[in-house]
């Protein structure tokens, strides 16, 4: 499935954070998002999501409009926020619980034990969140997300805090994700999951332009993330 | 709705899991109160704190009507815990009064009753010791005007009947009118002390005043509690709430699961600290409680309250300047609600905005139900109140959602 998302425009007061942004997320596909601190690219993320209202613009999925905010676009979307999901005072197989409860929630417990052991949590699962490292936190919240199967998995910023290990690991699963035909649009600051995207996207002054196949880490370093 | 009970369930266990916390956190909370609670009363009283009164009363030459006077207002049953009165000589009260072994003394001079029926008003001396302070004196110096009062009062009827005996022409039985009356008021007047007898002060209606402390702990104490639990309670609009959103789990819906959560498991800890702590009473000699299957209808004031707090936390926001708000706010109510002193020894303003606050009535209600009473009004009382905390609780939340746009 194909998402393509067009003149999208948000603004918080009279503060402008994304002015027409349009760009296009093949099926299959990492899809990078970079830019400098405060661009809009967490917002963009948040307004694909649904968390918050675009002021206009439009999504296509395979060509077809769908509302913004409605239950189709979040049966299509995973999202994985920059902070935590996770209710901290609960066990981890709590939480998990708790996301596995919405819709079909016989099947999404047995996408859970799946997902579980593919992300090895299992000795985690009795072990309070408020307690868990930063890493582990993160394998949890995006467990959360994959729970009712999305085909568009929306990540801001994964790789923080996560050890090296873990993010091979993550980069690992993006793969297979998008080996199976899923997408993936993250934003991000690592130069690792950079370089693993098919295609980059730069939103700068509230537009987002396609960064050419090809170029250098430096240069989009230089160019786009300042 | 497998997910809003999902969501109930693992709210109850994290509500649960939280009261160690909440406890020691209470405790602390439950020590600045008291600490509060005295600085203010203090503030209120200032050195107005009563004990009781020792006074002596010389009576000079033997009239009778002045005899009956005193001892009228010793038999005051009102004045009784408050006052003692001692007839004494005036060499011996001049040395008691020095000695501070007494806080004053009324001198009351010979033929004093027949000069203010005469017109004449003599006065009474008042002497007074070093040892007394600004509550005691007042009540000292009311005392020794108010024998006077009730003469004068009689004067006043006195010189109604002497007009009247004028207007229609009969000078002649003006003395024996007076006479008349002198004696036939005094003697209603002082065979009246039985008016006095039973000015009962009381803090709730129909309780004593260990039942009434026992009271106002326990809703001190819970009220202290909810409020440690508002650091865990879910103000802000945080991504998680966003994204139930998305799953259809709307921001009422979420405040409602939260707040069914916490007064579940409120109120079984309401019943937990309360129901000892009135059983103790009930067995204390001048207890009004009486056990009884309506104990168990606190369990829907611990639940009232809960939604009470659960909607305060809500509108004030559980930062740390949030939860001081809160406890400001708090102890302001009980405060004037009556909590720490009660309503009768209050400010009249305080006691009158303490009357328009819900821990009040919420007190009259305990003290009912603990009595074995119950009031279907009370009862309905309590479920609109419930309703309305809810209410306020949802549009709180989705205020407070807009506002974080």
């Amino acid at each position: 499935m194909e998402v393509e998302i067009k003149n999208v425009k948000k603004s918080y007061r009279k503060n402008k954070v994304l002015k027409e942004i349009s760009l296009m997320i093949k099926a299959g596909e990492c899809t990078g998002i970079i830019g400098a601190n405060g661009c809009g690219k967490s917002t963009l993320l948040k307004v694909l999501a649904g968390i918050e209202k675009a002021d206009g613009g439009e999504i296509l999925i395979n060509n077809q409009p769908v509302k913004w905010q409605s239950s189709q676009l979040a049966g299509y979307v995973g999202y994985v926020p920059q902070e935590s999901v996770l209710i901290p005072e609960l066990t981890v197989e709590d939480n998990l619980k708790l996301w596995a409860s919405f819709g079909e929630h016989k099947k999404n417990e047995e996408i859970l034990r799946r997902l579980g052991e593919q992300f090895q949590l299992e000795d985690f699962y009795r072990k309070k969140v408020k307690h868990l490292s930063g890493g582990m936190n993160k394998r949890v919240n995006i467990v959360c997300a994959l729970i009712h199967q999305p085909f568009l998995l929306l990540m801001d910023e994964p790789s923080t805090s996560l050890d090296l290990v873990f993010k091979e690991e993550l980069r690992e699963y993006i793969r297979s994700f998008t080996a199976k035909g899923g997408s993936v649009l993250l934003s991000s600051h690592d130069e690792g999951e950079i370089a693993g995207c098919a295609s980059l996207w730069a939103i700068k002054n509230g537009i987002a332009q396609k960064v050419p196949q090809g170029e250098t880490i430096e240069k989009i370093v230089s160019e786009y993330m300042k | 709705m497998y997910c809003r009970l999902t969501l109930l369930k693992l709210e109850i266990k994290r509500f649960v899991g939280m009261l160690p916390f909440v406890l020691l956190e209470t405790l602390l909370f439950g020590l600045i109160a008291v600490g509060v609670g005295i600085y203010a009363s203090k503030a209120v009283y200032a050195d107005k704190v009563i004990g009781k009164i020792k006074a002596g009363v010389v009576v000079e030459g033997e009239e009778l009507m002045t005899k009956m006077l005193v001892q009228f207002v010793q038999s005051m049953d009102s004045l009784e815990g408050t006052v003692s009165l001692e007839l004494l000589s005036e060499g011996e009260a001049r040395k008691q009064v020095e000695k501070g072994e007494l806080y004053g003394a009324v001198i009351i001079p010979d033929g004093m009753v027949d000069s203010i029926l005469s017109g004449e008003n003599l006065s009474p001396s008042i002497l007074l010791g070093d040892g007394y302070n600004q509550a005691e004196t007042l009540v000292f110096a009311q005392l020794a005007q108010a024998g006077a009062k009730l003469l004068t009062t009689a004067q006043a009827g006195i010189y109604a009947a002497d007009a009247f005996c004028m207007e229609k022409g009969m000078q002649d039985r003006l003395q024996q009118t007076e006479d008349y009356l002198n004696e036939a008021y005094l003697g209603y007047a002082l065979g009246r002390a039985s008016v006095f007898h039973r000015e009962e002060v009381t803090a709730i209606k129909g309780t004593s005043f260990s039942d009434y402390y026992g009271i106002s702990f326990v809703f001190a104490f819970l009220s202290f509690a909810g409020l440690s639990f508002g650091r865990y309670v879910q103000v802000k609009a945080c991504s998680r709430k966003k994204m139930l959103c998305l799953k259809r789990l709307f921001t009422g819906e979420q405040y409602l699961i939260e707040t069914g959560a916490f007064a579940f498991v409120f109120s079984f800890f309401g019943m937990l600290v309360s129901l000892p702590v009135f059983f103790i009473l009930s067995h204390s000699k001048d207890s009004t409680f009486q056990a009884a299957g309506t104990w168990f209808f606190l369990t829907g004031m611990w639940l009232v309250l809960a939604c009470f707090l659960k909607m305060l936390i809500q509108i004030t926001g559980n930062s740390a300047g949030g939860i001081g708000v809160c406890f400001m706010v708090l102890l302001a109510f009980i405060f004037a609600s009556g909590g720490f002193l009660p309503p009768a020894f209050l400010p009249v303003w305080m006691e009158q905005a303490g009357s328009r606050f819900f821990y009040r009535g919420w007190m009259e209600k305990t003290g009912m139900f603990l009595q074995g009473r119950i009031g279907s009004g009370a009862v309905l009382e309590l479920i609109v109140q419930l309703v309305l905390f809810l209410i306020v609780g949802v549009l709180a939340a989705k205020v407070r959602k807009a506002a974080e746009k």
